[in-house]
């Protein structure tokens, strides 16, 4: 496929307030990991540019605010979205328990039209905190969520740390990735970048789920 | 229509714009005669052969418009129509404002007062009070004056010069001498000529307008009376309020404290008391706790408490991150107790994050408060000067508590500022007394705008729609603009809402803002505000212009207000005070 326009991919953010999403965020784009962020209100918007598959791509990061009352105004931000990062924070379990109802609020919010094969990935952020902290038997926990919150769905799983810039770069390249192969996607299918999503057309997203740190 | 609106932006922009921050808040006749004279300035440019473009148009405009406002604007301006000038003539050219010549004027003896205040004479034993008073320094108020008294010797004793009107000191060249005028005896000497004996006295009072100052005019209103005139300290505090009295105005223009003086005390006690109690009540939160995580197992509450705890918990970690004073340990756990028992006293909204920025003005305000008065009573018992008392908010100092104590012998006591101090220097016992205010007053906020933070938060919905039909309104190619490029207006202004712009402007000059706000009536926080940000957005109009998607985000998410004065924020609310003034009782009209 030739390079006609821009490509332009929408990412979005979600989880529970505090798992690290704006400092994630951060350090991919500017490369800076900052103690005290302020808390997200509403949404933050950050683009980079990147190259995927030798197509040079601009992400538009969408860093969604964590706290429960904003989910309402998730249609303003959701809609046209190309890829959803789902996180959590490795030492708090709530917020791992919650990533099924992020995925939920999403598809209801978004309207994709193939939301069985809508592309999510899941970031499990903090792993640089002290191992005692963590979540105890984080990688049962996380399967039983994948296999009953998700419906058996393989979405890839990457373990960062933003502070330490562990894995960040590589969790945001398969972002790219899936982002671009749901644009193509809607390219071929609703003709152009419109919110039209039509038929479903199966994906399969397992082939990138190498970043699996589990 | 269009047309005038537009000249009226460039009249508006081209010209002093002071007249809005005049005596009378730019309120009342200002207004009136400002929006009568719109139709005149339609008029005048229609009658025009060339187009509005012509920069005489706008000199015309302008003189319609400011004719009769606007004294002391420069004479090159040209179309000012002199001749309708009465005894304002008298001293309008030669007042030029020379800002290093203000001096303040703390106890302003009798042949100082202004005769149309007749409150302030009327009070017989009010005229030797303040002349002991005239012994105080005042340091600091504001960078343009010069505190040393001493200047304030020249007090012109001849019974004539009252005559004169007396201007206000902040903005002399923009006071309508109509606003004197309703005093029989200042009539006589307008429309004379100007002989020798007049130019003398206009000097004399080109020095009495330099000598009064926004303080003492604070200070009059909140402290002549045994019960605060609500409405003149609106007007008074609309174009800012001096620091050192902003803690106890804003508790008067919130309500919290009442007007009648004789009553402040008791109700301050007994807000204080509730107020304890109610941080009591909760007694199944341990506010010491801030362990990162909602895993710690300290607190005992249900989940909910538990989660409640937890959002607050790490908000208030990263409030206000860049300034130190939120960095103490002690602040930090202040804003958790207010915050907690706010939201549980709140079940229908809770604790929202944004909510935790709102209540850092009241807290820095009340805690520098507190400082202030700490500074003045060392300084009475270093020099014998007056502590102004009647200024202070009640119950804060006391005289067994150690902490203060050794704070009134420290000798860096006068350099410490709110940006400087460290709050582990004073006692718990006042941190909880402004902790207490601070609650009663961010409540006093939040009652106005409660639809803001409920579920789904429709008051936010209906302002940044709000939001974008003013644009339409005030420049709809800005709105085309981003329609074309696909912004939607919630993806940037949900933020100005939710936080009312204390993620845009720096706090300090949020302060400045929300002295106008709290003279708003209703208060601004509301409808106000949905002005002040159509004002904020028009002000980087034509960059946005030139920006694409991703541009006019990455711009509105931080947009450049790091150089902000006061001067810009005063423009903008000014700008914000028109459009509401125009178009609040037309939303039929701007809905379309």
């Amino acid at each position: 496929m030739t390079l006609r326009k821009k490509t332009l991919l929408k990412v979005i953010i979600l989880g529970d307030s505090g798992v690290g999403k704006t400092s994630l965020m951060q350090q991919f784009v500017n490369n800076k990991f900052l103690h005290q962020y302020k808390a997200t209100i509403g949404a933050d918007f950050l683009t980079k540019e990147i190259t995927v598959d030798n197509k040079v791509v601009t992400l538009q990061i969408w860093d969604t605010a964590g706290q429960e009352r904003f989910q309402s105004l998730g249609v303003a931000f959701y809609r046209g979205a190309d890829c959803c990062v789902l996180c959590y924070d490795v030492t708090n379990e709530k917020s791992l328990n919650n990533l099924t109802s992020w995925k939920d609020e999403f598809l209801v919010q978004s309207n994709v039209a193939n939301p069985q094969d809508f592309p999510f990935i899941i970031i499990g952020n903090k792993i640089d905190i002290e191992e005692s902290r963590k979540i105890p038997s984080l990688s049962k926990k996380l399967n039983n969520i994948t296999n009953q919150g998700f419906g058996g769905l393989n979405y890839p799983v990457f373990e960062t740390s933003a502070k330490d810039s562990i894995n960040v770069e590589a969790a945001f390249e398969v972002i790219a990735k899936m982002a671009l192969q749901q644009e193509e996607l809607n390219e071929v299918n609703g003709g152009d970048v419109s919110d039209d999503y039509n038929d479903a057309i199966n994906i399969h997203l397992e082939g990138n789920g190498s970043g699996c740190a589990c | 229509m269009g047309k005038k609106k537009q000249e009226m932006a460039q009249v508006y922009s081209n010209s002093n714009n002071e007249f809005i921050f005049g005596e009378n808040g730019g309120r009342g006749k200002h207004l009136s005669s400002f929006l009568k004279n719109l139709s005149l300035t339609g008029s005048s440019a229609s009658k025009s052969p060339s187009s509005s473009t012509k920069p005489d148009d706008y000199q015309e405009a302008n003189s319609n418009i400011y004719g009769s406002l606007a004294w002391g604007a420069p004479k090159g301006t040209g179309g000012m129509p002199r001749g309708v000038s009465n005894s304002g003539s008298i001293i309008s050219s030669s007042l030029k404002r020379t800002p290093t010549q203000r001096s303040v004027s703390l106890g302003t003896p009798s042949a100082h007062r202004s005769p149309t205040r007749e409150e302030y004479t009327k009070t017989p034993g009010s005229s030797s009070r303040r002349r002991s008073q005239s012994n105080s320094r005042y340091a600091d108020l504001d960078d343009d004056w010069d505190a040393g008294l001493d200047e304030v010797s020249v007090v012109p004793k001849q019974p004539e010069n009252r005559n004169f009107p007396m201007l206000d000191s902040l903005y002399p060249d923009l006071t309508l001498p109509s606003a004197s005028s309703s005093t029989s005896n200042l009539e006589s000497p307008k429309k004379e000529s100007m002989d020798f004996e007049d130019y003398q006295a206009k000097l004399e009072i080109n020095k009495l307008n330099q000598l009064n100052s926004k303080y003492s005019k604070f200070r009059k209103v909140l402290t002549t009376d045994s019960s605060i005139n609500l409405q003149d300290l609106r007007k008074l505090a609309w174009n800012g309020i001096p620091p050192e009295l902003r803690a106890l105005t804003w508790q008067i223009l919130l309500g919290y404290l009442p007007t009648n003086k004789s009553r402040q005390r008791s109700t301050l006690k007994r807000k204080r008391q509730e107020y304890m109690e109610g941080i009591e009540a909760v007694a199944n939160i341990d506010f010491e706790d801030d362990a990162p995580s909602n895993t710690s197992s300290t607190s005992i509450g249900t989940n909910r408490e538990k989660q409640l705890y937890h959002q607050i918990n790490i908000d208030v970690k990263r409030t206000h991150p860049t300034i130190k004073l939120y960095s103490f340990p002690e602040v930090q756990l202040s804003l958790r107790k207010i915050l907690y028992l706010w939201a549980v006293r709140h079940p229908a909204s809770g604790y929202v994050q944004g909510i935790n920025d709102l209540c850092t003005p009241f807290f820095q305000i009340f805690l520098g408060h507190y400082l202030w008065q700490l500074q003045r009573k060392a300084s009475i018992q270093k020099q014998g000067n007056e502590a102004e008392e009647d200024l202070f908010i009640q119950g804060l100092m006391d005289d067994t508590d150690t902490a203060e104590q050794a704070l009134l012998q420290d000798p860096r006591l006068g350099d410490y500022t709110i940006d400087t101090f460290n709050p582990k220097l004073i006692s718990s016992r006042v941190l909880s007394l402004i902790e207490a205010d601070t609650y009663w007053c961010l409540s006093r906020l939040l009652e106005n705008i409660t639809d803001n933070y409920i579920h789904e938060q429709p008051g936010i919905l209906r302002q940044v729609g709000d939001l974008k039909n003013l644009i339409s309104r005030i420049d709809i190619e800005l709105l085309n603009h981003f329609d074309h490029e696909g912004i939607e207006f919630i993806q940037f202004a949900f933020r100005w809402m939710n936080c009312l712009l204390m993620r845009e402007v720096s706090i300090n000059l949020i302060t400045r803002m929300w002295d106008t706000y709290l003279s708003e009536t209703p208060l601004g926080f509301n409808n106000f505000h949905v002005y002040v940000c159509a004002a904020f957005l028009v002000k980087f109009s034509s960059e946005l212009k030139h920006m694409d998607f991703q541009e006019i985000l990455l711009f509105l998410q931080n947009p450049p207000t790091q150089s902000w004065t006061e001067k810009d924020v005063e423009l903008m609310l000014s700008e914000a005070f028109i459009w509401q003034s125009l178009y609040k009782n037309a939303s039929a009209h701007l809905r379309n």
